[in-house]
């Protein structure tokens, strides 16, 4: 081929412009140590990328709601182990209310405490979380006593759901009616039941403290019961939200193979770009040979 | 001896004289976009019959005479040049509008991706805690965050539109000029080679007109009579021989083309591909960004309007109204009105109730997928650009290559013009020998000779 000044102009330009890019590409890559910088640069992988991107974004969330969903079931858990506990009470006293040989005013102590106890469970039975009722549904109380001292079931059926995991929504709260009785025959809900027995050992009303008992063992059963479902929904959501994390993990992990560069390559590639950059300024410079004219006197 | 050898050495004088001077206009433009090295060709000159005879009389060498001063153009080479300059030309522009409109999503991974994250993020949190104000505003200010990050990539890619017809009316105007400068420079030369003169030069001004006229239009020439040309775009005449037609920019609903004044044209090379972009490529990146629009707005409007705003009343019906609006030229908008407390949180309308929140985060994975929807956008933006890109790369070191193929026949060597000129050099030299040598002899004729002596 012959070789004119102009084409070897072209070619030399065309070699300087196209190394000297390769420099700048790698050089970006290494900036942002990504090697997708923009769509184009993989359209599959970057839309992947970005996909995955937006699984971590919401796996933010469902943590932070699976978190709230554990504040939350672990408010109901305390709350539901103080019942308990106040329910054991209870019964000791009811067991010892039904000596015969107890005083009036050693019946009147015993019921006054019972009072207390039973006014600690209504209490404890209103616990709330953020202003959300626990056992109330979406109400802002559970039970209350209206003025001729009945119970009542002040909460509605409504369920207090949490994404704590891709597409897992799971119901945090306790229902309180089936939790306290309330889903029982009339009178036979928890606290009024309670109100029988203090009633009935300020009276030492010798048989009703009998069945006030069976009555009582019942409604434990029914707070224990309230308590497993909540040792089982901390469980669920804890296991799903680390489902989620590990999901999450191998994502990232994905994620940063598609869309980061592997650092050692990279700078080895630029090393190479450089090098082959540098020979073709050396091929500039070497080019500009001297030309016959230079030898002509 | 006669005078002969005297006018035989003036004719070599003569010959290595402009042989010389064609050298140095070569080297002079070795540079010079668009020349085509010059040769001077020359031929012995008609010889003299003399007396028929035996003594070697007849047919007797008369010296050189220059005939013409040609110019090496390859037409093959010209013809691959101007193809591949129309292809690079059409891929250039469309790489170049496709590459600016690549970011209207926001800058990678940022932009409208991550505005959509953060709204639906924004529905979990207000699931959490549906009576906190702030996570009501958080809500209101992501909503308007994508609608504004939709909205902006619609204008973005409309205003690219209109800047792309005005580049395209710059283009026209200068293809028209250049196809009066063809027709001008048509009149010239066939004026020149009627005189049987050489117009090289003008040539090689019109082959580079011609060389632009590929790239922006795609345009094809033939050669007409009388050394004119004749530059076709598609199959429709531009310029015949001196007369020319012109093109025009038209916009219509689609986009912006480009039509002759009296006719229909298609056109190729760098405004072929700004308008089939502006008329199909980037009309269909909105109709995209709009479609993203108007199925957020109808997934999320039919689950809002279902829910119950914070002053919703239980018993009456759900009171949540649509979240966004469409304009009529399809943006997104939040809905005016729509205050922190309208927002629809809750299913049941008790004030705690946030599972109407939830479901609208959920949206996120529904039926169709929100994320994915955005996502089928940006690859298909990013895989148009990627192909472009690929494209454009290759039909640019196509053109390099047709460059240097055509470059190498017409160009100029300086060493072959300084081997040239040392030859004319030695020719010019001998040849001023020839004239002292004839000068000697006449001396000797004339002075030394006869009886006046």
């Amino acid at each position: 081929m012959r070789v004119t000044s102009t084409s070897s102009y072209a070619s030399m330009r065309d070699s300087l412009a196209t190394s000297l890019s390769r420099v700048n590409d790698l050089q970006s890559q290494l900036g942002t140590m990504r090697r997708i910088n923009k769509p184009s640069d993989d359209p599959v992988g970057s839309t992947t990328a970005l996909r995955y991107r937006a699984y971590e974004a919401d796996q933010e969330s469902y943590s932070q709601s699976a978190d709230d969903a554990l504040t939350r079931l672990s408010g109901s858990d305390t709350a539901l182990q103080g019942m308990s506990s106040s329910l054991r009470k209870f019964r000791e006293l009811a067991v010892s209310a039904a000596n015969t040989s107890l005083s009036a005013e050693a019946r009147e102590s015993i019921a006054a405490e019972m009072d207390s106890l039973r006014d600690e469970l209504a209490d404890l039975a209103n616990s709330s979380h953020n202003g959300q009722s626990l056992f109330g549904g979406h109400a802002t109380t559970a039970v209350s006593q209206d003025a001729e001292g009945v119970w009542h079931y002040a909460g509605d059926d409504g369920q207090v759901q949490r994404r704590v995991a891709q597409g897992t929504v799971m119901q945090v709260n306790i229902d309180g009616q089936a939790a306290f009785g309330f889903d029982q025959p009339e009178g036979q809900d928890l606290l009024s039941v309670l109100d029988r027995l203090s009633a009935a050992a300020r009276t030492g009303d010798t048989a009703g403290l009998a069945t006030g008992q069976t009555e009582l063992a019942d409604r434990t059963t029914g707070v224990l019961r309230a308590l497993a479902t909540t040792g089982a929904k901390v469980n669920a959501v804890e296991s799903a939200r680390s489902r989620g994390e590990q999901f999450i993990e191998r994502i990232t992990a994905e994620r940063s193979s598609i869309e980061d560069i592997d650092l050692a390559q990279a700078i080895l590639q630029l090393t190479a770009a450089q090098t082959g950059y540098q020979a073709a300024l050396g091929a500039v410079a070497k080019a500009n040979l001297p030309s016959l004219a230079d030898f002509l006197s | 001896m006669s005078f002969s050898t005297l006018s035989i050495g003036a004719s070599s004088l003569y010959a290595a004289q402009r042989a010389a001077e064609v050298a140095a206009h070569n080297v002079a433009n070795a540079n010079t976009p668009g020349y085509t090295k010059q040769r001077l060709e020359v031929q012995t000159a008609v010889p003299t019959p003399g007396t028929a005879g035996v003594n070697g009389d007849g047919m007797r060498g008369n010296g050189v005479t220059v005939v013409s001063i040609e110019r090496l153009r390859d037409q093959l080479a010209d013809m691959s040049y101007r193809a591949d300059a129309a292809t690079s030309g059409s891929a250039d522009a469309r790489s170049e509008v496709l590459t600016r409109v690549e970011g209207v999503l926001g800058t990678y991974p940022d932009g409208a991706s991550e505005a959509l994250n953060r709204f639906f993020a924004a529905f979990e949190q207000l699931n959490r805690t549906p009576q906190d104000p702030a996570a009501r505003a958080n809500v209101l200010s992501s909503g308007n965050e994508i609608a504004a990050a939709l909205g902006s990539a619609v204008s973005q890619v409309s205003q690219a539109v209109q800047d792309v017809g005005e580049q395209m009316r710059t283009n026209v105007d200068e293809v028209n000029a250049l196809a009066s400068s063809v027709s001008g420079l048509n009149l010239a030369i066939s004026d020149a080679i009627t005189r049987q003169q050489s117009p090289n030069d003008l040539m090689d001004q019109r082959d580079v007109a011609l060389d632009r006229l590929a790239t922006l239009t795609g345009a094809t020439a033939r050669a007409g009579s009388g050394g004119q040309v004749d530059v076709y775009v598609g199959n429709s005449v531009l310029v015949s021989g001196l007369t020319t037609r012109e093109l025009a920019v038209t916009q219509n609903a689609a986009g912006y083309s480009v039509a002759f004044t009296d006719g229909p044209a298609v056109v190729g090379g760098q405004l072929g591909a700004y308008s089939r972009v502006t008329s199909i490529d980037l009309p269909q990146i909105n109709a995209q960004l709009k479609d993203v629009a108007a199925q957020l707005a109808s997934s999320v409007n039919a689950v809002h309007s279902t829910g119950y705003s914070l002053d919703g009343d239980p018993a009456a019906a759900p009171d949540g109204g649509d979240f966004f609006t469409l304009t009529d030229t399809g943006l997104l908008q939040v809905r005016e009105g729509l205050t922190e407390d309208g927002i629809a949180a809750s299913s049941s309308g008790a004030k705690t109730d946030g599972n109407h929140a939830l479901l609208l985060a959920g949206l996120r994975d529904g039926s169709p997928s929100m994320g994915d929807l955005l996502l089928g956008v940006n690859s298909r933006i990013g895989a148009a650009v990627a192909t472009a890109d690929r494209d454009a790369t290759t039909a640019a070191s196509a053109l390099t290559g047709a460059e240097e193929r055509r470059a190498s026949a017409d160009g100029v060597n300086i060493d072959e013009e300084m081997v040239d000129l040392v030859k004319y050099q030695h020719q010019y030299e001998a040849a001023a020998r020839v004239v002292s040598m004839a000068d000697e002899f006449l001396d000797t004729i004339i002075n030394r000779m006869g009886a006046g002596k």
